[in-house]
């Protein structure tokens, strides 16, 4: 039986970029570290229609004692954990299914967003590529950020819109990003499933102005970490772009036949580049010098 | 192990003319293209002589036919043409990218 009670409980707003959240916790320390970590997001209210309502509830198994957490996203269930370190990477999580499901009238793909000089820049890659490690180090010298695991792609205007969710940085980047002098994660530890330990990195905690707007797709990176490489650009056809972008689309459904009309029209009018990605300094050097500021 | 041709190509490729499904989404981008099949969901890249090649598949010409018109437009044999022609109709006929009229796709064991 799952107790009932955070509906008890006042929710919490927030307004990340195009999307509009809601939380209820019933976990202290849960909501203290989200509201920490979004502070800066923080809204009186968000719009009852869009908006994505989260919820953690927990209940405790009477005969043995111990607790279960359960994450709701628009009142359904859709992830548990029973270790409690395991909660704000699953909830960090079901936003992302939530907005998978929900924003729908985006052209959504697996990569960092960041904008420089006015252009937008996605950088499409599988999960362990090492995005949120080469977005927080590229935000580190002044690029403005959208966000480190979605490209919402308007469809009307093949526009990025931000959603600057905090980056998470896995445990094998974190001797990388405390070399910025980031003050990452805040020596907070959680734990993802199958990904091991990982911290937040709110991205005001790495510049006052950290967040772009709208911004037209005018590059597009596909980064691949190579362990001890040196880093290299390399240009890709158009074409190859777009059916690469292909399999980091994760609304495919969304836009049925047009998803790859759309994709190749995003690519018509950007630079495309695959990218062996190495140390990040040198990495973040490369691409400095490749794109225009 | 050693390839082989399917066995079609090189024995009715003189007179099927290879044309492209209609239901295929085609998207050009500077000479190149992806191909999207809404029947499988798979998509394709060509680059700038496979997507030539495709857009001849008109129904019309035959591979000889298509052979012949690409030595006209790229610095290539005619031999070296037709291979590449051959090749490239079986591999999108067996992707379900081109209506093969009259004809079914048959590789020796």
């Amino acid at each position: 039986m799952i107790k009932t009670r955070t509906k008890g409980l006042k929710p919490l707003h927030f307004r990340i970029g195009a999307i509009d959240l809601s939380l209820r916790c019933e976990l202290d320390q849960v909501r203290r570290d989200f509201s920490e970590i979004y502070g800066p997001f923080r809204a009186e209210n968000t719009d009852s229609i869009s908006s994505i309502e989260m919820e953690v509830r927990s209940d405790r198994r009477m005969w043995c004692g111990t607790r279960r957490y359960h994450i709701f996203g628009d009142d359904r269930p859709i992830g548990r954990s029973r270790r409690r370190p395991e909660v704000m990477p699953y909830l960090e999580w079901g936003i992302n299914r939530q907005v998978i499901a929900r924003r729908r009238e985006f052209l959504q793909l697996h990569a960092a967003s960041l904008v420089r000089g006015g252009a937008g820049v996605i950088f499409a890659a599988s999960s362990g590529s090492g995005k949120s490690t080469l977005a927080a180090g590229l935000l580190s010298r002044g690029w403005k950020y959208l966000s480190d695991e979605f490209a919402l792609i308007d469809t009307e205007t093949r526009r990025l819109h931000p959603f600057p969710k905090a980056l998470c940085i896995k445990s094998g980047s974190f001797k990388v990003v405390e070399g910025l002098n980031l003050p990452h994660w805040r020596r907070r530890y959680y734990v993802k499933a199958f990904k091991g330990r990982v911290g937040y990195l709110c991205p005001y905690d790495v510049s006052d102005r950290p967040l772009a707007s709208l911004s037209p797709i005018r590059f597009i990176v596909f980064p691949k970490y190579i362990d001890g490489g040196r880093p290299r650009l390399f240009p890709l056809s158009r074409a190859q772009a777009a059916f690469e972008l292909m399999r980091y689309v994760m609304n495919p459904e969304a836009h049925g036949c047009r998803t790859a009309s759309l994709l190749a029209d995003v690519a018509r009018h950007a630079v495309c580049f695959g990218l062996e990605s190495g140390p990040l300094e040198p990495t973040c050097d490369l691409i400095d010098s490749i794109l225009p500021s | 192990m050693q390839l082989e041709y399917p066995h079609w190509t090189t024995c009715q490729s003189d007179f099927i003319p290879p044309r492209r499904c209609v239901e295929v989404i085609e998207n050009e981008l500077h000479g190149e293209a992806t191909l999207f099949n809404p029947q499988n969901g798979n998509t394709h890249h060509l680059n700038q002589t496979s997507f030539a090649i495709w857009r001849l598949c008109d129904g019309r010409m035959s591979a000889h036919g298509i052979a012949e018109h690409l030595t006209t437009i790229f610095d290539v044999r005619f031999e070296i043409a037709l291979d590449h022609v051959e090749q490239l109709v079986a591999l999108l006929a067996e992707s379900e990218l081109l209506d093969i009229p009259g004809g079914e796709i048959v590789v020796d064991d």
